[in-house]
């Protein structure tokens, strides 16, 4: 049955790809430019697929690179962030952001998560939102056939076995719905930003007469919690608050 | 005065009657013997002051005779002629010498020819040389002035002598035993003072700073200096050495080696008329001169490129090397010293530390140095050790490779490399490691050398996806998800529906199983009245299969005796008709199989089995 939903996955897919063949030929033409050491072309040539509206974890890992080796730091945190958000596990991406974050000026300490939750988060972020999708779908699936299956029993030794699989089956459905949805918010709301201005002041209130409170350099990467006219309201790993520019950072 | 002349001319008249009574002998003896003859002439000094005495010798290295000697018209005869002969008898070879002397003082001031004096030798006349005396003014440039001996006040102005006329008599001179060295070469220099005049005391106001040297001193001014005669020009000197360093280069190029300044006190005698002076040995004076050496340059070349070998640590001179350790046999991990003896001749203390070229199984510390230097009239000798401290990391049988020293040898003007034995060291294994060791003792690990950082390099496939298409959006993910539900509903649905229709089925069945059982048992009845056997009982179980078929919902090909009694009895049916009923099937079926007719019964089976069945109606209902 699962793999009859990841035929359908893939059908679907196949149709993207299709339409994709351009772009894969761009993605090609970009890499040969950085191993020439073009790197701004690639990055003109990477940003081309970007704007055809396809991404993918390697497009922003190389698109990063690019970045880096044409020294625009900032830049290249930013996309380096984004190809983590699509593949949170890949080693050359994790080791390449933190090859970056040893450029910028600003070393901020990172503010410890509960273990429960750390554990919890990485857990979820184990699997794509669709993957986690077809998780549940699967596991909502199975849990009915085994009601049906309850229902039909008539021995009460395979009525208990079979009512404690639904239950298991019907929870998984649930949590991976769960899963998917946390991942689906992470992926498509932008609440991270980097900064890409050499120096800003962070102040205490969103307008200039504002106290400042801190400062902090370019490629400093920090959570957006909410926007207020042309401010932002930051907060750092460490936990420090403040209003920015909104135009002083992007989002990843 | 006067009187003092006389006395001289008749004293030398004297001799000259008995110079003329030997003469003949002499001249017959070395009649044969012709020598290369020249009358030579030399006086004790040449610059002196009005009055001061002063000695012209006429040597003849050969016999001769009418000495004639010029008029010292404008010097006053002290003493003179005075003669002098010698004889030496070298290798059976004899050789005579005459000489003849005057003590003269000047009178005035001015620059004297003294004409040449002739001499006839063999018959032949030679002349002497001309001589040229300067005569100064007297010394009058005294700085201090002593008296001591009495309280003589009046000091002759005739008797003073000037510093000037002092040059000859008091000066330093340095020396260098080479004139041109390799850098790091070692030379010795000697500051000596030569003085006829006898000094009071002596003080030094410029010792000498060796700029470009590295110096070290054999003794220093400060000590009390011996003095020894030396002869220069054929002029007697007192001499001390007041300093003597050992000077080793620092740079190539011509070096300066400095002067050196020096205080004397000298004490002078002086004349005096003064009776008891005299008599006690007459005045002095003391005066203070300044000394100064010269300065000397030396030429520093530098060590030559060419040959220079590889590792050359800086050493010139002579050297040897002895390298030992202090035990043969250790455990892994513990620690072994190898000594590195460098002894000899040279700039040892210049050497670098010599770096040990060891295999990997060897941990090294860097060396402890110890130096046993002295310093000689020849130079800087003695050895260095360098105290390695070696950590053998693995066990077996290992070695401490040779060991490479260079050095440049200035005589010989060439590098010369020095090679060490081999030294083996059995290594034992440590406490702690035996376990590891002993699998790959051999293997060392190496840790990868990290040469630089940089990112990792970009992928190359990559799989393009629309930005924001999401399938956990999607209408496909909702309706899939429903999907599931709707069929377990729909499935609900059905089964209750399946469910109804079933019971439907039963109850009709059994509602049925009393009628249709009424109308065979009248069926049954209607035979029973015919007096029919067969039939009766064939009706009869009917009535009661059919029955009990529908009523328990068993399908009647399953349905058995034991099956029904079972049944009925889960049920709750009386076991009294329970009985009844296996009876009374068992009647029906013998009666259908048998040919025995047995009619007398037929009418109480009939009533029986009416019983029977209002009974399980009774029971099924409850």
């Amino acid at each position: 049955m699962k793999k009859m939903f990841y035929i359908f996955i893939l059908l679907c897919r196949f149709t993207i790809l299709y339409a994709n063949e351009s772009n894969e030929a761009e993605f090609g033409k970009a890499n040969n430019l950085y191993k020439e050491n073009h790197f701004e072309k690639a990055i003109v040539s990477y940003k081309a697929i970007l704007n055809s509206g396809y991404e993918s974890s390697e497009l922003y890992f190389n698109l990063a690179n690019a970045y880096y080796k044409s020294d625009s730091i900032a830049a290249a945190i930013l996309y380096y962030e984004k190809a983590k958000k699509l593949a949170p596990f890949d080693e050359d991406v994790i080791v390449n952001l933190k090859i970056a974050n040893l450029k910028i000026k600003d070393k901020i300490e990172q503010h410890d998560e509960f273990v429960l939750f750390r554990w919890v988060n990485t857990f979820i972020l184990t699997k794509s939102a669709d993957k986690w999708a077809v998780q549940s779908i699967f596991s909502f699936f199975v849990s009915c056939s085994l009601i049906v299956l309850y229902m039909l029993a008539k021995t009460i030794g395979r009525k208990k076995l079979l009512f404690t699989l639904t239950i298991l089956f019907f929870l998984i459905a649930f949590s991976s719905f769960f899963f998917a949805s946390k991942n689906y918010t992470t992926q498509q709301s932008s609440n991270t930003g980097v900064l890409f201005l050499e120096l800003v002041q962070v102040n205490s209130a969103p307008n200039e007469k504002a106290t400042s409170l801190f400062e902090i350099h370019l490629g400093t990467t920090f959570t957006v919690l909410e926007r207020n006219g042309n401010y932002s309201r930051i907060k750092l790993q460490n936990t420090n608050e403040g209003w920015i520019k909104s135009s002083a950072y992007r989002s990843i | 005065m006067i009187k003092d002349t006389l006395y001289y001319k008749v004293k030398m008249r004297q001799r000259l009657v008995l110079l003329f009574l030997f003469l003949p002998f002499t001249l017959l003896l070395f009649f044969n013997s012709v020598f290369a003859q020249e009358l030579t002439v030399s006086a004790n000094k040449t610059k002196l002051a009005v009055g001061e005495q002063f000695q012209i010798t006429y040597s003849l290295n050969t016999s001769g005779n009418g000495f004639r000697h010029p008029s010292f018209n404008d010097f006053d005869l002290y003493s003179g002629p005075n003669q002098s002969t010698s004889m030496q008898i070298i290798n059976g070879a004899m050789s005579q010498s005459v000489s003849y002397s005057f003590i003269l003082a000047p009178r005035k001031e001015g620059t004297y020819t003294i004409i040449p004096a002739s001499i006839t030798v063999n018959g032949k006349k030679i002349e002497s040389k001309a001589l040229t005396i300067n005569v100064g003014k007297g010394g009058s440039n005294n700085a201090q002035q002593q008296q001591n001996s009495g309280n003589q006040q009046k000091q002759s102005q005739q008797q003073k002598a000037g510093t000037e006329e002092l040059g000859n008599n008091l000066f330093i001179k340095a020396s260098i035993d080479k004139s041109k060295v390799y850098v790091g070469e070692q030379l010795v220099v000697t500051y000596k003072v030569y003085t006829r005049v006898s000094i009071v005391d002596n003080g030094l106001t410029k010792a000498p700073v060796f700029n470009g040297f590295w110096s070290e001193d054999v003794f220093s001014p400060n000590k009390q200096a011996t003095l020894h005669p030396e002869v220069i020009d054929g002029i007697q000197y007192q001499v001390a050495e007041i300093k003597k360093a050992i000077l080793i280069p620092q740079r190539s190029g011509t070096l300066d080696i400095d002067a050196m300044e020096m205080d004397c006190v000298i004490r002078m005698s002086v004349k005096s008329n003064n009776f008891f002076d005299q008599f006690f040995g007459g005045g002095y004076r003391d005066s203070k001169v300044s000394i100064k050496s010269r300065t000397l340059q030396i030429e520093v070349v530098p060590l030559p490129e060419e040959g220079k070998p590889d590792g050359f640590s800086g050493a010139v001179g002579e050297f040897s090397i002895e390298t030992k350790v202090n035990k043969s046999k250790l455990k892994a991990n513990d620690g072994v010293n190898y000594l590195l003896t460098l002894s000899g001749k040279g700039n040892i203390k210049f050497i670098e530390s010599i770096k040990l070229d060891l295999p990997k199984e060897f941990e090294s510390f860097d060396p402890k140095m110890n130096d046993k230097l002295s310093v000689s009239n020849t130079g800087i000798s003695g050895s260095r050790t360098y105290d390695y401290l070696l950590i053998p990391r693995v066990a077996g049988n290992l070695q401490i490779p040779a060991l490479n020293f260079s050095y440049f040898d200035p005589q010989k003007k060439e590098y010369i490399t020095l090679k060490s034995a081999e030294i083996p060291i059995e290594v034992e294994q440590g406490e702690g490691e035996k376990a590891t060791a002993s699998n790959n003792s051999n293997i060392i690990k190496e840790d990868v050398k990290m040469l630089g950082s940089d990112i990792r390099y970009i992928k190359s496939k990559t799989e393009l996806n629309r930005i924001g298409l999401f399938f956990f959006d999607s209408y496909l993910f909702y309706l899939l998800l429903i999907l599931p539900f709707i069929g377990l509903v729909v499935f609900l649905l059905l089964k209750k529906k399946l469910e109804k229709e079933n019971s439907d089925v039963v109850l009709m069945r059994s509602k049925k199983a009393t009628k249709l059982a009424q109308k065979r048992l009248q069926m049954a009845n209607s035979y029973l009245v015919k007096n029919l056997y067969d039939p009766f009982y064939e009706e009869l179980y009917k009535a009661l299969y059919g029955y009990l078929s529908d009523k328990l919902n068993i399908n009647g090909m399953d349905l058995s005796k034991d099956l029904i009694v079972d049944n009925l009895r889960k049920n709750g049916a009386n076991e009294n008709t329970l009985k009844q009923l296996h009876e009374i099937l068992s009647t029906c079926e013998f009666a259908r199989y048998s040919s025995v007719k047995e009619v007398l019964g037929m009418k109480s089976d009939y009533d029986k089995s009416i019983h029977i069945i209002s009974e399980i109606e009774e029971t099924l209902r409850s």
